[in-house]
């Protein structure tokens, strides 16, 4: 199954910041193997219509993180990391971008809404 | 003679060939954009306005070519026509890849696929373009290894000599290796650009079939390139070898013309061979289009 990924220009958090923290995202919890080979940065950065350094920047972040490895003539691969997210959460996040989306709220206001919640004392 | 025929040749050809192509291209791009997602139907009408560009770019080859005989002479620019075409029609190609259109809006949603050069090149014309450019490279061999000086034929016999000309000597060879190289990195830098080029989110399919429209489109004007560079080969370096040959040694020649022929009829006929096309019934979304 393809692995989405969406940025929003008109978001506070910079376009690098929101590829890193998807793509981060999604090897955490597991949807991207280890092994994975993820998109060169010309192709990813045509696919997002964003500047080349923004994608490379994003690459360069998850690499300082431990998360992927680049290696000339191979790419940017993911690295083997234990995913820190059950199913349990997949599948409570799955449900959740399927309600916020279909009421059509942005994504800003969804993350406003679980920083929200995490943070408000038990 | 040779400057006004092939300035006319391209003329006549480059006309209608615009005319039809504009009527295919409003055609087939108004009949499915209606049925067809947003950014699926804009991309492929990019393409195939370019090819249409491609192929007239092609044509006009021709007259340009001429307009250089008077500085490079008609039996140097003739043997290179072919390839000078081919590359004509993937650097246009490649300037279409670069302009692809890319996402717009504020909100820009993709999939992570690495994709490779695999992803754009589709086998059937890899294969063909492969054994064209083995057969060129014999064909190149078998004239410098034959030729008497770099562009003539020669046998003798006890009694006479025998020389004839044109023939695909060195002279003829090294510029026509040169040119098809050079249509060649041409047509593999355009590939490059599709495999890397945006992928239409909205509809996966349809950006797979696209990518390989494109690859299918650099290769087919490569082989044919690749193929009337051999069939011209072929037939005039078979018929010198006819003229000069003593008798029973002629057959030779005669079998270099008949395999031009064939190559060159089917060089006539790669143009219209269709590349990968899209399904009739418009496809489900893949990802929100947001």
């Amino acid at each position: 199954m393809p692995v989405g990924l969406t940025i929003d220009l008109r978001s506070a958090s910079p376009a690098y910041e929101q590829v890193r923290a998807q793509v981060g995202g999604h090897i955490r919890a597991g949807t991207l193997p280890a092994g994975t080979k993820l998109p060169v940065v010309r192709a990813l950065a045509a696919d997002l219509g964003v500047a080349v350094n923004t994608v490379a920047r994003a690459y360069q972040e998850l690499e300082r993180e431990g998360l992927v490895t680049t290696r000339r003539r191979v790419g940017t691969i993911v690295c083997d990391v234990v995913p820190v997210v059950s199913d349990e959460v997949n599948t409570a996040v799955d449900d959740l971008v399927a309600v916020t989306r279909a009421a059509g709220l942005p994504l800003d206001t969804v993350l406003d809404l679980v920083r929200g919640r995490i943070s408000t004392p038990r | 003679m040779f400057g006004i025929g092939i300035v006319e040749m391209g003329v006549l050809l480059l006309i209608p060939f615009l005319v039809l192509g504009v009527s295919a291209y409003f055609l087939a791009t108004a009949r499915r954009a209606a049925v067809m997602d947003e950014q699926l139907a804009r991309a492929r009408r990019h393409q195939v306005g370019i090819s249409v560009l491609a192929g007239a770019a092609a044509l006009a080859t021709m007259p340009l070519a001429a307009a250089l005989t008077p500085w490079l002479g008609q039996s140097t620019v003739l043997p290179l026509l072919p390839s000078l075409m081919s590359a004509a029609a993937c650097g246009v190609l490649w300037v279409g890849e670069l302009t692809f259109p890319r996402p717009t809006g504020l909100v820009r949603s993709t999939v992570l696929n690495a994709r490779g050069l695999d992803s754009v090149l589709p086998r059937g014309w890899v294969r063909l373009c492969v054994g064209l450019a083995a057969l060129n490279l014999v064909v190149f061999a078998a004239g410098a290894l034959t030729a008497d000086s770099g562009r003539a034929v020669a046998f003798g016999t006890r009694d006479t000599v025998g020389v004839a000309s044109p023939y695909p000597g060195l002279g003829y060879v090294v510029p026509q290796l040169g040119a098809l190289l050079v249509a060649g990195v041409v047509a593999w830098g355009t590939c490059r650009s599709a495999t890397n080029r945006a992928t239409i989110a909205s509809d996966l399919d349809g950006d797979a079939v696209l990518r390989r429209a494109s690859g299918g489109r650099v290769l087919r004007w490569l082989a044919w390139g690749l193929a009337a560079t051999a069939a011209g080969d072929l037939l005039t370096g078979g018929s010198s070898w006819q003229s000069a040959a003593p008798a029973g040694q002629d057959w030779v020649g005669a079998a270099a013309v008949v395999l031009g022929a064939v190559l060159m009829i089917a060089a006539i006929a790669l143009p219209f061979v269709p590349v990968a096309r899209l399904a009739r019934e418009p496809r489900p979304v893949t990802v929100a289009a947001r």
